[in-house]
This record gives C-alpha cells, sequence and structure tokens, in this order.
C-alpha cells in the first residue's frame, strides 16, 4: 500500500461512520412522524377510495374495513403500532394491494427503480464528464457552445415530453426499443438480486441482457437527460476555478503532458462538487421517478408510491418514507466518504 | 492539451459507438405469436378473487375464474358454471351446477366450492379473519349450502330480486385451495394464472380442458389464443404508441382526444360500447341557493347537455334523463330530458328570487374539467356566477363535500349490474352513502324499499318508473350523460367485443 493510499484509509474513521449512522435514528423517528401526521390530516379515507362511486356497501361494512385496518385505533396509537412494528422488521398490509405485505411490495419495485437510477447515472456521467472536461479546457471554442446549448436543453425539456418523444421516433417510427415494463415475458433471468442486468450478467444469459438492456434506454436517457446536463455544467464551472490555480501552472511549467495535468490534476480536484450534486440527485432518483415510470409502465417504487399516496395506502406511504429518508441520508454519507477520497485534505 | 482531448474525443466516439450498437439490436417489440396482449391503465391489486373492489383486478381475474352466471354483450344473465336455476320461494334460490367441470389442478368442482366461494365472500371473518370487501356485493345473501354434489342453495334475507345481476362478478375457487388462492390462482376459466409481476403484467394461458364456457357465448371450447397478457401501461399517449408499435393488441380506456390518432392509422380500430357510469353535476339542496327547486330546475334547463355530448365528448356518450342508464332495468324511455331553455331558467331564477347575484363554485377533478367549463359557460349566461375549483385528489374532494358545504360538484357514479338498485340507493335515498346532495324524499325512499323487496319484476319496474318521473321534478343534479367506454384493437384480433361491464373476455378472442 502507497503512503498516499493509507493515508487516505484514515481519513475516514470507523467511529466517524458510527456516529453518523447512530445520527439516521433521530432523523428517521422525525421524517416518519411527520409524514404520519401529514398523511392523517389529508382529507381522504383508504375505504372511502376504495368503495368511490360505488353503491353496493353499507356503512356497517365500511367501519368493519376501517377496523380491520386498524383505522378505528386513536392516531397516536397507530403510530406507535407502526413504529413498534418497524423495530421487529414489519411494515405491515398494504390497504391497496390487497393482502400483500408493504415489505414484498417495495422489495418487488425497489430493484427496477435502482436499475434505471444506475442506468440513468452512467449515461449521463458517460455524457457529462467528457463534455463538461471539454467546454472547460476548450472554452468559448464551437465544443464548449454545443455543449451549452445542449445543457440548457436538457436541463429545459419536461421528462414526458422527452419520454415520449423518444417512444415515438425509437419505438414506433424506428421500432429499435421496446416501449413498455422492464423485459419482455419469458425472457426473465434467474431471480437473485431482481436487478434484471445483474442477475442476467451472473448467470451468463445473453439474451435476457440485451434484452433488459434494450427495455432500460429509453427510460433511462429520459432520466439522464437532465442529470447530464447539471452535471456537465457544474463539471464545467469548477474546471474553470481548477484551471486557474497556481499549482496547475507549476504543474504545466514542470512539463507535465496536457492530458495528465487535465484528468490528474484539474478533474480529480473538481469533482468535489459534482460529486455532490450527484450522490444527492441519485438519491432523489432512488425515490423513483414517478413520470418516467408512468410513461414507461416501469415498475419501479415512484410510481408505487405516488399511487399509494392518491388511494390513502398509509402502510405503503409511510415504509416507503422511511426508506427515502434512510436512502438519502447514505447517500449524504457516501458523498462525503468520496471527499475523502478525491481530497486527502478532508478528514472525517 | 492536444492530448487530453483527444482521450475526451476518444470516450465520446465510443459512447457514440455503445449506443449505435445497442439500437442496432434486432427489435422485439411486437407481441409474440399466440399471444395477445391488453394494455391496462392499472395493475392488478390482488389474485384473491374476493379481496378487492377494483374495476382492472375483475377484468384480468375473471378470465381464470368463471362465475354461477355471466353476461352476454348485451347483458343478458346467462347460465355458466350453473345450468339452471329456480326459486322455490322469496328468500331461497336453487343452481343445478355444470358436471363435469374441472379447476385448473384437475379436481373437479363441485357445489362445495360454490358453497364455499358464495361464503368466503359473505360470511364475516371467512377469508383468513377478514371479511370481504365483496360483501355489499352480494346484498342480503346470508350464506349459501350444498344440497348434493351438484346442487347449491343459495338463501338471502329477505327477497332480493337483483340476485341474479350481482351474480356474474362472483368467480368459483376451490374449496381446497382456500386462502393459498391469494398467490396462485386455481380457477375453472378460459385461462389458467401463471404468473404475475407486480407492477408491470399478469401473464395467462390457455387451459385446455376448459369445459367451453356458457353455451349462450358460442363458439363453446377452450379458448383461441394460447397466451395472455394484461400489461399495466398507465399513461393513455403510451398505451397508444404501444399499440401502434405492436407491443399490445388491445388498448382499453382510450381518451376521447386521442380518438383521431387511433382512426389514422390503417392498423388499428376503435371499438365502443355504452358504458354504465353516470356522470351529472350534483348539486348541494340543504342550503341556499340549490334548496330550492326552482333553481334546480332552472340549472337543468340552462345548461345544453347534448353541447357537452357532441362538443366535450365526441358525441360518445348517451344523455340521460335522470340519473338510470337507458339500459338499465326499469328504464322509463318515456321520460324527456329537460330541454335547453335558458329563457324559462331565467324566469324561474326570478321566480326564485334569485334573479342576478348567484354565485356558486363548482367542484371537479380534472377528468370532468372540461365538461364543468362548458357547463359554467352555459350557467353564467343565465346570470350564475360560476367558479370552478378543480381538485387533484378525489378523496379530498369528496371529503369536502360530504362536509356539506360545498355548493355543485361533477362527478359520477357506477351502475355496473345495470341494475337500479346500485346507483339510486345509494345517491338517492335519505342518508345514502352516496347521497352528497342531501336529497331526501319520503317517497322515493319508499319506492326503493318497494323495489327491494319484491320479487315481482313487473312492480319493480313500476317502482322505479314512479322514482324516476319524481327525481326528474326534483332536479336534485344537473342530469348529465352515461359515457361510452372507448377501445383501440389492432386489427388482426377477430372475435372480441367488448362488453358494457368492462369485462374483457379474452376466451373467443383470436389473432389473424
Amino acid at each position: 500500500m502507497s503512503p498516499a493510499s493509507r493515508r487516505r484509509c484514515r481519513t475516514l474513521s470507523g467511529s466517524y461512520l458510527a456516529r453518523r449512522l447512530l445520527q439516521t435514528i433521530p432523523v428517521v423517528i422525525g421524517v416518519t412522524l411527520i409524514v404520519f401526521t401529514l398523511i392523517h390530516l389529508t382529507p381522504g379515507d383508504p375505504v372511502e377510495v376504495m368503495m368511490a362511486g360505488q353503491g353496493t356497501v353499507t356503512q356497517q361494512q365500511i367501519d368493519q374495513l376501517r377496523a380491520e385496518m386498524g383505522l378505528d385505533e386513536p392516531l397516536w396509537r397507530q403510530y406507535l403500532l407502526f413504529l413498534g412494528g418497524l423495530a421487529r422488521g414489519d411494515i405491515g398490509i398494504s390497504f391497496y394491494y390487497r393482502g400483500t405485505s408493504v415489505g414484498s411490495l417495495i422489495a418487488s419495485r425497489l430493484p427496477a427503480t435502482i436499475e434505471l437510477t444506475v442506468m440513468a447515472l452512467l449515461i449521463s456521467l458517460v455524457i457529462a464528464l467528457p463534455v463538461g472536461v471539454l467546454s472547460a479546457v476548450r472554452r468559448y471554442s464551437w465544443p464548449d457552445r454545443v455543449g451549452t446549448v445542449g445543457a440548457l436543453l436538457g436541463v429545459s425539456m419536461p421528462d414526458f415530453w422527452l419520454g415520449l418523444v423518444l417512444m415515438i421516433v425509437f419505438a414506433v417510427t424506428l421500432q429499435w426499443l421496446p416501449i413498455s415494463g422492464r423485459i419482455t415475458y419469458g425472457l426473465e433471468p434467474a431471480h437473485l438480486t431482481g436487478l434484471y442486468l445483474l442477475d442476467s450478467l451472473l448467470t451468463r444469459n445473453g439474451p435476457a441482457f440485451g434484452d433488459a438492456l434494450r427495455h432500460l434506454l429509453l427510460p433511462a436517457v429520459t432520466l439522464g437527460a437532465a442529470m447530464a446536463a447539471l452535471t456537465m455544467r457544474i463539471t464545467r464551472s469548477s474546471m474553470l476555478e481548477v484551471i486557474r490555480q497556481e499549482y496547475i501552472t507549476y504543474a504545466r511549467a514542470k512539463g507535465l503532458s496536457g492530458a495528465r495535468v487535465v484528468l490528474r490534476h484539474v478533474l480529480r480536484n473538481a469533482l468535489i462538487p459534482t460529486v455532490t450534486v450527484v450522490t444527492l440527485n441519485v438519491g432523489t432518483l432512488l425515490g423513483g421517478n414517478m413520470i418516467v415510470e408512468t410513461i414507461f409502465g416501469w415498475p419501479g417504487l415512484g410510481r408505487l408510491v405516488v399511487d399509494s399516496v392518491y388511494v390513502r395506502d398509509y402502510p405503503v406511504v409511510q415504509a416507503a418514507v422511511f426508506v427515502y429518508a434512510l436512502t438519502y441520508i447514505l447517500m449524504n454519507l457516501a458523498a462525503d466518504s468520496l471527499y475523502t477520497y478525491l481530497n486527502p485534505r478532508v478528514t472525517l | 492539451m492536444r492530448r487530453s482531448l483527444a482521450v475526451v474525443w476518444r470516450s465520446l466516439a465510443l459512447a457514440c459507438a455503445l449506443a449505435l450498437a445497442l439500437a442496432a439490436l434486432p427489435t422485439g417489440a411486437a407481441s409474440p405469436p399466440d399471444t395477445l396482449v391488453v394494455g391496462m391503465d392499472e395493475d392488478a391489486v390482488t389474485m384473491d378473487p374476493m379481496n378487492f373492489r377494483h374495476r382492472q383486478t375483475e377484468t384480468i381475474l375473471r378470465n381464470v375464474y368463471d362465475g354461477l352466471v355471466t353476461r352476454t354483450p348485451d347483458m343478458r344473465v346467462v347460465p355458466e358454471l350453473a345450468e339452471s336455476w329456480e326459486q322455490p320461494d322469496d328468500t331461497t334460490w336453487i343452481f343445478h351446477l355444470r358436471r363435469g367441470v374441472t379447476f385448473h389442478d384437475g379436481t373437479p368442482f363441485t357445489a362445495e366450492d360454490a358453497a364455499y366461494s358464495i361464503n368466503r365472500i359473505v360470511r364475516d371473518g371467512a377469508m383468513g379473519g377478514q371479511t370481504s370487501p365483496r360483501k355489499g356485493l352480494l346484498g342480503q345473501v346470508t350464506g349459501a349450502e350444498v344440497v348434493d354434489e351438484y346442487t347449491l342453495k343459495i338463501e338471502t334475507d329477505g327477497p332480493w330480486p337483483a340476485l341474479l345481476s350481482f351474480l356474474p362478478f362472483h368467480m368459483m375457487v376451490p374449496s381446497e385451495t382456500g386462502d393459498r388462492m391469494i398467490e396462485k390462482p386455481v380457477g375453472t376459466g378460459p385461462f389458467r394464472f401463471v404468473e404475475w409481476q407486480k407492477g408491470q403484467r399478469v401473464v395467462l394461458a390457455r387451459y385446455d380442458d376448459y369445459y367451453g364456457g356458457s353455451p349462450e357465448l358460442p363458439p363453446v371450447g377452450p379458448a383461441q389464443v394460447k397466451r395472455v397478457i394484461f400489461q399495466a401501461l398507465p399513461e393513455p399517449a403510451s398505451r397508444l404508441a404501444a399499440l401502434r408499435a405492436g407491443e399490445i393488441d388491445i388498448m382499453t380506456d382510450v381518451p376521447v382526444d386521442q380518438m383521431g390518432a387511433v382512426e389514422a392509422d390503417p392498423n388499428l380500430q376503435v371499438l365502443t360500447v355504452n358504458g354504465t357510469r353516470s356522470f351529472f353535476m350534483g348539486m348541494n339542496v340543504t342550503k341556499p341557493p340549490f334548496d330550492d327547486v326552482r333553481v334546480r330546475r332552472a340549472v337543468n334547463l340552462a345548461v345544453d347537455v347534448q353541447a357537452i355530448v357532441d362538443g366535450v365528448l365526441n358525441g360518445l356518450a348517451t344523455r340521460t334523463s335522470t340519473l338510470l342508464s337507458p339500459q338499465a332495468f326499469g328504464f322509463d324511455e318515456s321520460l324527456e330530458a329537460y330541454a335547453y331553455d335558458p329563457e324559462a331558467a331565467r324566469e324561474l331564477l326570478q321566480e326564485a328570487g334569485v334573479g342576478s347575484g348567484l354565485s356558486i363554485t363548482v367542484d371537479t377533478m380534472p377528468d370532468n374539467r372540461p365538461a364543468a367549463e362548458v357547463i359554467a359557460y352555459y350557467l353564467e349566461q343565465v346570470g350564475i356566477r360560476t367558479r370552478i375549483q378543480s381538485w387533484g385528489d378525489y378523496g379530498a374532494m369528496v371529503d369536502a363535500i360530504k362536509q356539506g358545504r360545498r355548493d355543485a360538484w361533477v362527478d359520477s357514479w357506477g351502475n355496473a349490474t345495470l341494475d337500479p338498485s346500485d346507483i339510486a340507493e345509494p345517491k338517492l335515498r335519505t342518508g345514502g352513502r352516496g347521497n352528497y346532495s342531501g336529497y331526501s324524499n319520503p317517497r322515493v325512499d319508499e319506492l326503493l324499499t318497494l323495489a327491494a323487496r319484491t320479487t315481482d319484476q313487473e312492480a319493480r319496474q313500476d317502482a322505479y318508473r314512479e322514482m324516476q318521473a319524481i327525481v326528474h321534478e326534483d332536479a336534485p343534479m344537473l342530469f348529465g350523460w352515461v359515457a361510452q367506454d372507448l377501445y383501440a384493437v389492432n386489427r388482426r384480433i377477430e372475435n372480441w367485443e367488448p362488453s358494457p361491464d368492462s369485462r374483457i373476455n379474452l376466451h373467443d378472442a383470436q389473432e389473424r
């Protein structure tokens, strides 16, 4: 191990991690309490929504259903029951997806969202990093201008519009890519992680990999476009800042090659703001993007949660918010840890 | 510097090459042969045929499970698993079951299964301690028992003439499987359950030993297609794109404004069927201005409902004279809808002393907003200032309306049985569950009770007719329309037609 990498390991201490993880507990409890209160204060009732516009039910049957869902208990008791269940690892039964445990619902939807997020992230990085670097080192050149216009388009295009346009061009007209779902029926790889790409790689299932990838492309590009635009602009501006530093002039004066200076000295130091933006973005994306998931019939978490809010499926909303809070906190922690790698002077 | 750029260019070129290579892969978008794909707006909510109140779930599961009776596309109730039935007295029904029917696991279907199925719905706690939310869909049924292997007795608490209208919704499950059917449905229907990928699709395969289904719905025999997939695609524009790309064969819930796009495609056709959902603008009769019947009649005279049907709904709806669909039992075709007469409306408003300066708010969900805007336009013409309150959330809107402080709201109510009881009871009876107007007329209540408690169909018909006349006069709502359900279908699909109760029976459907 080189002295430099040993120093890097020391900068991220175990006690720091433990402290940060412990801090998540009050945060998560606070978030669940707020969401619990909000969703119960919102007018509307799960049983009324289930029976909306249907005459064939009596008030007595409605009361009975409410009692079976535990909705006749006082609110504070419902919240304590929820927390108690959470502590035991039991997050309840969905009101809307009748008879299905909330845990299995979220577990069935989460891999789809993770896969989409990772792919969108990869696509955005593959576009944003090179273009951002190029824009910075050749400022005001035509590639920089193309990048700027591209970034403007990327953030301005609403994802429902971009998704539909991509769909009409690549799926309906050219018929290159499929529209809906994660994979063609019958091609599903053996279930290991629920991430189709990973599972098909692990089981060396070529057709499944290709098919899952083709299903992923349109939603991932739709989702990645705005993210690429943002990442690119951040990379460009922080690169420009670093390029002006004296140590870069020194590195060049030392006779280091242009590529070495840009990639090793400029880019690495310029990546800290990019990492912050990207990790927080990923934290949000892991909650699932309701619009993209709806357009592409993608069975992810975002659609599940938004639908659950509409039908007042309290257990699903509560559990999902718990997962969100946890993801966000962990992504923050990941960002902080990455800083120590990128800049050894940062210690945690 | 040059070399740094070369690195960047190289990575860009690589990314482009990768994207092109992926795009050039062979396509597999079209639905595979022998497979019929239905694109629906929602996925199922459960695979337990007794544990839901959800149209899409019913549409899917009713292809796996058969009922004692079913309906023809023109909504006649005909035998399915029952061959015939009789009514020895007002509260007892005897059903003679078909012999030689097997469940998908090979066990024979007998009266024991039928009794178990009915009782799992109507008995408290019969679903592993829970009570079925479908209990209300069997109204006054108290229970079922086995008479002999192929004879079933159903008892009701008092005469319940609407039993046969409700029975087509109820599916027969094997008594042996019990609560395990939540994970793996086993029915007697034309298709057996294969897989449910939650949020994405339900896959069914043809059951080769199918007894054939109702003899009244030829051809009788196993289903035509080998496999059926119900794919969830919530966004209508994506559903249409998937249909055009050949990924799905039947698209449900086509929005009226997409009709043109479907008709422009030579591979597609639009199929329509009269729906069973009534649309109206409810009025709060418990407070001014709508506590005065003259104002409510004036509203009915002031709004040109036919213009909404033609302009907003492209003519794909039928105007109604009251709340009842023209296809409903006991519908009174002699009763004429209010004519558009703004002059008469103004006079009535004057008479009621609310000539000008009247101002109301109309609540609506976004789907009904275009209709609400046209209503507002017509109301403004007779001097009623109308503000539209658009809600994003149905639960919240209904909650506000039920507080009794709103003026009016554009809404709808389903009547899938086409028996007036399941729309008139909740909407028009004093204190009814869906009677958000606060409407109350003792004679209407009497007539509803009469119709609910006699098995004499003629007497029921008379009661419902008298009720319609009274409600028409009392006008607790601006009577609206029954919308048609729109389906877009690939022309290679034959022998399938939509059904008014929004079931999608794929038994006879085949591919060209």
